[in-house]
């Protein structure tokens, strides 16, 4: 895959941008914490979202991050793994 | 650091450190983690269910990352994946009900003598399929292929009853009601721990099914997807995840999982299969020690801090020879790499 900065930036920002969401959505209003305890359905389709959504979105970050540190990320045939680990 | 839904108060950097051992060794051998993670997080005072509940939220989010690698790699078997869900998803509802059940009448303590028993056969068979790995290479004098010297998955496979599935990157076709008959009791373990399921899908994968040792750990982490985000949707519905410590979590083993995943890339199918077998024994050594030390049994307390110090040392240096693993795998085929480019430019 080749690199790609502009998908990599964005990823990047939507992820830490979700974080810090979630943290003052927490810490600070209070919001989720008023889900939680008022509508249980919600906070859990809060959850599993926001897992999808992260998971997704680091993912492809962490791909962009290899392909920028120049690591061709690839199978390596089993007999060239022997030769690799001895 | 406080966690507000949970209601406890739980150091910062162990949160952290859990995360990313457990995001390297689940990218690594394909698993969740949950056997690691759950009674860490119930140790310093998470409930059990919201440890089990988190966990299984971080898991999800966690094999999303592990499969994008994986399947760049070409570990990832789409359909068995998806066929695998019939059974594990019925399976971990199965699981789930019957933990509620045990929670209501103060037997959930058993859960953990049963994941003493399964751990421990499985690493157990897996030891013994090792060294007749090693007589076998050494007799027949294979070099580089995953040898798996059990008849088991050419009998499996010889079981014709349809539908028959051709599997592409499995390279097998088998039976549809084998995969749901081999997922069933998966889901319904990893109901029962609050576990992905990946330390007895893996060996299942490799041992019955037929799967090379890369391609069960890529397929593996694809199912558990779906499974952790299943089993987590339930205990979120009954309000036992703690989102805040989920997500923290999940951010460093997204870095964890990258460096597991890609380091399967360098290392042989039976050193996986090695590592993984160490991995699970120190994980059922653990949960018998957390048996013992229940106050419901025997009450020997100091020997919950003895399990929580051998699931995580284990896990620790697991993490590191996985580290180092890589390391020297990218710098091999580097220098491999740089060989070729001075040859190319010699013969110009």
């Amino acid at each position: 895959m080749p690199f790609n900065s502009k998908g990599m930036i964005t990823a990047l920002s939507l992820a830490l941008a979700t974080i810090v969401a979630y943290w003052l959505a927490i810490t600070k209003v209070g919001v989720i914490e008023r889900l939680f305890s008022e509508n249980k359905l919600g906070y859990a389709v809060l959850c599993v979202s926001t897992m999808a959504i992260c998971g997704t979105l680091l993912g492809f970050f962490a791909d962009s991050i290899t392909n920028l540190l120049g690591w061709k990320i690839e199978r390596v045939e089993e007999a060239e793994v022997e030769r690799l680990e001895e | 650091m406080y966690f507000p839904f949970s209601g406890v108060e739980f150091p910062l950097w162990y949160l952290l450190l859990i995360g990313f051992t457990v995001g390297v060794c689940g990218g690594f051998f394909g698993f969740g983690g949950g056997f690691m993670v759950t009674p860490s997080l119930a140790i310093f005072g998470f409930p059990y269910a919201f440890a089990a509940g988190t966990d299984l939220q971080h898991i999800a989010g966690k094999s999303i990352i592990a499969t994008i690698r994986h399947r760049e790699l070409g570990n990832v078997d789409f359909k068995l994946g998806l066929l695998l869900l019939a059974g594990t998803v019925p399976g971990v509802e199965l699981g789930h009900t019957i933990v509620e059940y045990l929670k209501s009448i103060g037997k959930e303590v058993y859960m953990l003598l049963v994941c003493f028993i399964v751990l421990s056969c499985i690493s157990g068979y897996m030891l013994y399929e090792l060294s007749k790995v090693r007589r076998f290479i050494k007799e027949k004098g294979i070099i580089g292929k995953d040898v798996v010297p059990s008849k088991l998955p050419q009998r499996i496979q010889n079981i014709k009853v349809p539908p028959m599935i051709l599997l592409q990157a499995t390279k097998v076709t088998i039976s549809l009601w084998i995969i749901i008959a081999i997922a069933f009791p998966v889901g319904l373990l990893a109901g029962l721990l609050g576990a992905g399921g990946g330390f007895i899908m893996v060996p299942s994968l490799i041992y019955i099914i037929g799967a090379p040792t890369t391609v069960a750990v890529g397929t593996d982490l694809f199912q558990v997807m779906f499974t952790a985000a299943y089993g987590g949707l339930t205990y979120a519905l009954s309000g036992h995840v703690d989102i805040l410590a989920a997500i923290l979590m999940l951010a460093v083993a997204a870095v964890g999982a990258q460096i597991g995943s890609i380091a399967t890339a360098y290392v042989r199918g039976i050193s996986i299969r090695y590592l993984f077998s160490i991995m699970i024994f120190s994980a059922g050594l653990g949960a018998l020690l957390r048996f013992i030390a229940s106050p419901e049994t025997y009450g020997i307390a100091v020997l919950q801090n003895v399990a929580l110090v051998l699931v995580l040392g284990a896990a620790l240096i697991l993490c590191i020879v996985i580290i180092i693993y890589l390391a020297k795998g990218i710098t091999a085929a580097r220098e491999k790499q740089r060989k070729a480019e001075v040859k190319s430019q010699s013969t110009r």
